[in-house]
């Protein structure tokens, strides 16, 4: 009878008495490969090494202007075109939300602390009254926020990978809707939750649902200001 | 008098609420913006997955480069790369120079897992190399931990993976510890280059013979024997 005793407490010790090898943490193989395959494989360029991976904190994020994640100051990629669309979308949606007083509007530059450890800077953000109130905007230091909406605008240098995984530290910090622009094909999804996109062709239109309500705009629209820098 | 006149006006304290932090220079370095495409860039544009993360990038040491069984360069453990035709190349010259060496007794033969401190914190390991014994201190076999020795010659047998950079960076770095021949083999094309210094290179084809000269004097080895190892077949079953 109290045999079972002792076999159950000899499993439980048997598991750590393995090898030198186990008995290192995973870590120890850990490569740059590796690193830059958790951001999302994108440009080693964008990946700064001071402070050094895995060590970086929000106010190195506000120091370097960069996004943080897991500890790693990465470079927001941007392009032209990706400003430009950019600048137009949070122009129209922060003269629509300042009318009806829903709460700020941010652009590329609104660096923003979710959740200790991730800074992310959306090409436009909203933010609703009620969570600007219950997190923090000091007047120096990135603010403690959450958006209500993030919009990305993809630019070339990102990758699949890097927004799925923007899109779960989005979620999962407490992002209500995100909006992907593609300005190659102008047409764009919008997320609900990390693994819940639905596509806009050219032809839709983007939609504040519930967390910007009544904002609607044609993707046409919003692509359009891209005609102007055709030769005409 | 007038010195008041001469007297430099007190300046206001200029460290005002609205001075960033980056302008008190004396507890902050200067901004560095380095970033990973710049050490890749460093370490020759070699495949990142040879460069690990630990320990942290620029903090490595020799007893690392031990541990892990890696080069050291800048701090940082880099892993090497080796095909197994190169490995087999390696294996067949150590093989000539360990019998030659060792029948001279005229120092060691190392593989490539030779690591070396060529300079203080660059761990260096050749895919073969002779260190003679004028080269260790008081012609006395090294103790434990990694050498800080200089091999005499050095034979690097080039890996699909080993950068045109990475090489010449190596090279750099041997000819200025005072290696005084390289050797470059190429699986993939059946040449070699031999290096007297890091940029003064010469052409061997498969025709040409690879030759010890005064650094291991009478070793011989035509390119065309040693290529034939990678061609080498299973014997025919009787």
């Amino acid at each position: 009878m109290t045999t079972t005793l002792l076999e159950e407490s000899e499993s439980v010790e048997a598991e750590s008495d393995d090898g030198d090898a186990s008995s290192e943490p995973f870590l120890i193989t850990r490569t740059i490969a590796d690193l830059i395959d958790d951001l999302g494989g994108i440009d080693p360029a964008r990946i700064r090494i001071v402070p050094l991976p895995g060590t970086a904190i929000g106010a190195d994020a506000e120091k370097y202007k960069c996004e943080l994640i897991d500890g790693t100051l990465v470079r927001k990629d941007m392009a032209f075109d990706s400003y430009y669309i950019g600048a137009f979308l949070l122009s129209i949606l922060f003269q629509f939300v300042e009318s009806r007083k829903f709460g700020a509007v941010l652009g590329e530059a609104g660096f923003m602390e979710l959740k200790p450890g991730l800074v992310q800077a959306p090409d436009v953000s909203f933010i609703s009254w009620e969570r600007i109130h219950s997190g923090t905007t000091p007047e120096r230091g990135i603010p403690k926020l959450v958006p209500d909406l993030a919009v990305e605008v993809l630019s070339p240098g990102n990758t699949k990978a890097e927004m799925a995984r923007k899109r779960r530290e989005y979620f999962a910090a407490g992002v209500r809707l995100v909006w992907e622009l593609q300005p190659k094909t102008r047409t764009a999804v919008v997320y609900t939750a990390d693994d819940e996109g639905t596509s806009l062709g050219a032809d839709a239109s983007l939609d504040g649902v519930d967390v910007v309500p009544g904002f609607t705009m044609p993707l046409a629209t919003i692509f359009g200001v891209l005609d102007n820098l055709s030769p005409a | 008098m007038t010195t008041t006149l001469l007297e430099e006006p007190e300046l206001a304290e200029a460290e005002s609420e609205d001075v960033a932090a980056d302008c008190d220079a004396s507890s902050e370095p200067a901004v560095d913006h380095r970033t990973l495409a710049e050490l890749i860039d460093d370490l020759g544009g070699i495949d990142p997955a040879r460069i690990r993360m630990v320990p942290p990038l620029g903090t490595g040491t020799v007893d690392d480069a031990e541990k892990y069984e890696c080069e050291l360069i800048d701090g940082t453990l880099v892993s090497k790369d080796m095909s197994f035709n190169a490995y087999l190349l390696g294996v067949f010259i150590a093989e000539l120079f360990s019998t030659m060496i060792r029948k001279q007794n005229l120092g060691f033969t190392l593989g490539k897992a030779g690591f070396l401190e060529l300079f203080p914190g660059t761990v260096r390991a050749a895919d073969v190399a002779f260190i003679s014994w004028a080269r260790m201190p008081l012609r006395k076999r090294p103790g434990k931990g990694i050498p800080a020795l200089v091999p005499d010659l050095c034979v690097e047998v080039l890996s699909p993976g080993n950068t045109k950079a990475e090489m010449k960076r190596k090279r750099g770095v041997c000819f200025t510890a005072g290696v005084r021949l390289v050797w470059e083999i190429d699986p993939e094309t059946r040449t070699a280059v031999v290096y007297t210094a890091d940029d003064e290179g010469t052409n061997l084809t498969a025709a040409d013979t690879l030759d010890g000269r005064d650094v291991l004097p009478g070793f011989v080895l035509p390119l065309a024997e040693l290529f034939a190892e990678l061609d080498r077949e299973a014997p025919e079953s009787v």
